[in-house]
């Protein structure tokens, strides 16, 4: 209990002081309402349209969650390839280097030509920048493996797949989980972009929406909103990594 | 020649199972590497017994380990051929059980399931295993040390469930490259003792590849020496002491002439400056 608290308690802190400095931004400092709203009219406008903000955060939540599950799934078996040959591995360098090189929003307007206004090209553009850091974690962690434990792997003349099962996918799980982690903010970033640019929905919509409307006080509830999702779905990436991994060093929480 | 290896072989133990004999036949390995091609290994022959504990020692980087490689069928000779029983080794030789300087031991899986993991990988069925793994450890003095993560445990503890998952299977050959090297000495003294244990039991043919002249000796029905890249063999030199050997006997005049020959060959092998 103890220990709960004192994780808590910093974070609760900082917290607290955002808000206090937020609120005397706004009565003793008199920055105007239409640069910084205060804290009282941000919660007015989420209370008074929570369906709106419910729903514009569920189109979001969608699309990043979607472009996520595609970067992964896509970025894991490419890893795993490459981890096994090296001569695919010089094949797709190349392509994933320069496709990382690319600035994502300058490929945004050419998936809308692509794939129209939909929820789709978000998706895609979630999915495209949470690809990169997956495929490097991924990689790393399939490569990390001991020469040694393949040799004894071998010695026992178990199938590639049974010692992808019971050792490569277990002793990649730490770095990956690095990478889920780096993934999931990065796929909120992705899903905003993309929404900026089209569309009719999501937080980002409703961001470029209320800034051209002057709605700051809409503007900083959404980019709340972005934030929370962003921290609760991390955490929750970090909580299956603490059931999953147990047993790795990352893992082991000193109490004193 | 060959044959008289087999013959004048010493240390006698009494259980010996010509079915998993090894026969090293003028195996050579060389290496291309980007300084040019390096021979590691210049036709060694070498015949064990089935049952024979043989100890290896020589220098650093000699080509201890890739011989050992070899015999497993891990690593393909340049030249020459080895044979276990009656079966030529080309490709990974699954009747052995291997242990290495590090443990290996997968941090995921207890003490336990790390002994399993031989058998999940060879595709047998775990709930036939179960309690032979427990006797294992037992033997190993782990038994309550079996659903312990790898984490909990030291060094030599780590080491005891490697060497109890290379034997689960009851592989009729175990290979072992410098299974100790990473262990401080005591606990190098208790383990080694805690291997003489379970090989006396079982009459494995073994291959054991280490630094340390007192636990060749300790350990071995015969000692080979080898030279220097590339490796060849420079002694053969039997330990005819009583069995079982507890720690004590590294204390006796007999293991200490021994021991003095064995140093005495690889020191005769050092380059002269």
């Amino acid at each position: 209990m103890r220990a709960l608290a004192g994780n808590w308690l910093p974070s609760l802190i900082v917290f607290l002081g955002i808000g206090l400095a937020w609120q005397l931004a706004t009565t003793v400092l008199g920055v105007p309402k239409y640069l910084i709203p205060s804290p009282e009219s941000v919660w007015a406008v989420l209370s008074k349209h929570p369906q709106m903000f419910a729903a514009n955060t569920l189109v979001t939540l969608r699309e990043l969650l979607g472009g996520f599950a595609l970067a992964v799934l896509l970025a894991v078996p490419l890893a795993l390839f490459i981890s096994y040959s090296r001569l695919f591995e010089r094949f797709v360098n190349p392509v994933i280097v320069i496709s990382q090189a690319l600035p994502k929003v300058a490929i945004a307007p050419l998936l809308l030509v692509w794939f129209g206004f939909g929820e789709f090209p978000k998706i895609l553009m979630a999915a495209l920048i949470a690809f990169f850091p997956m495929l490097i974690s991924a990689t790393t962690g399939f490569k990390g493996i001991e020469p040694d434990v393949m040799s004894l792997a071998r010695s026992t003349g178990a199938s590639g797949l049974r010692i992808f099962w019971k050792i490569r996918l277990p002793s990649a799980l730490p770095a990956m989980f690095g990478g889920l982690k780096l993934a999931i903010t990065f796929a909120v970033i992705g899903a905003i972009l993309g929404e900026f640019l089209s569309g009719d929905s999501g937080l980002g919509y409703l961001i470029q929406s209320a800034s051209g409307a002057q709605r700051t006080d809409m503007l900083f509830a959404a980019l709340i909103i972005i934030s929370l999702v962003s921290v609760a779905l991390f955490y929750a990436v970090e909580f299956v990594e603490r059931k999953l991994i147990f047993w790795h060093q990352s893992q082991i929480v000193i109490v004193t | 020649m060959l044959m008289n290896a087999v013959q004048t072989a010493a240390g006698a133990r009494d259980r010996i199972d010509p079915g998993n004999a090894i026969i090293i036949e003028r195996v050579s390995k060389t290496f291309e590497t980007r300084g040019g091609t390096v021979k590691a290994i210049d036709e060694v022959s070498l015949a064990l017994r089935g049952g024979e504990f043989v100890s290896i020692v020589g220098p650093s980087g000699c080509g201890k380990s890739t011989l050992l490689g070899i015999v497993a069928g891990l690593t393909r000779p340049s030249a020459g051929s080895v044979t276990i029983g009656s079966t030529a080794v080309n490709g990974p030789y699954e009747r052995a059980g291997i242990v290495f300087q590090k443990d290996l031991l997968m941090e995921w899986r207890t003490a336990l399931d790390n002994v399993l993991l031989q058998i999940e990988l060879r595709g047998l069925a775990r709930k036939h295993y179960v309690s032979r793994a427990l006797d294992l450890l037992a033997k190993v003095s782990l038994r309550d040390f079996a659903n312990k993560y790898p984490r909990e445990l030291s060094g030599g503890m780590r080491q005891r469930v490697a060497i109890c998952r290379a034997l689960i299977h009851d592989p009729p050959v175990l290979l072992m490259d410098e299974p100790f090297g990473a262990l401080d000495a005591l606990t190098r003294d208790e383990i080694s003792v805690d291997l003489s244990k379970v090989c006396d039991e079982t009459g494995k043919t073994v291959v054991f590849i280490t630094h340390s002249i007192a636990e060749a000796v300790h350990l071995s029905d015969r000692i080979i020496v080898m030279s220097p890249r590339p490796a060849t063999i420079l002694a053969d030199i039997a330990v005819d002491l009583p069995r079982p050997r507890r720690i004590e006997v590294r204390d006796t005049p007999e293991f200490g002439a021994i021991a003095q020959r064995v140093r005495a060959s690889l020191t005769a092998l050092q380059p002269r400056r």
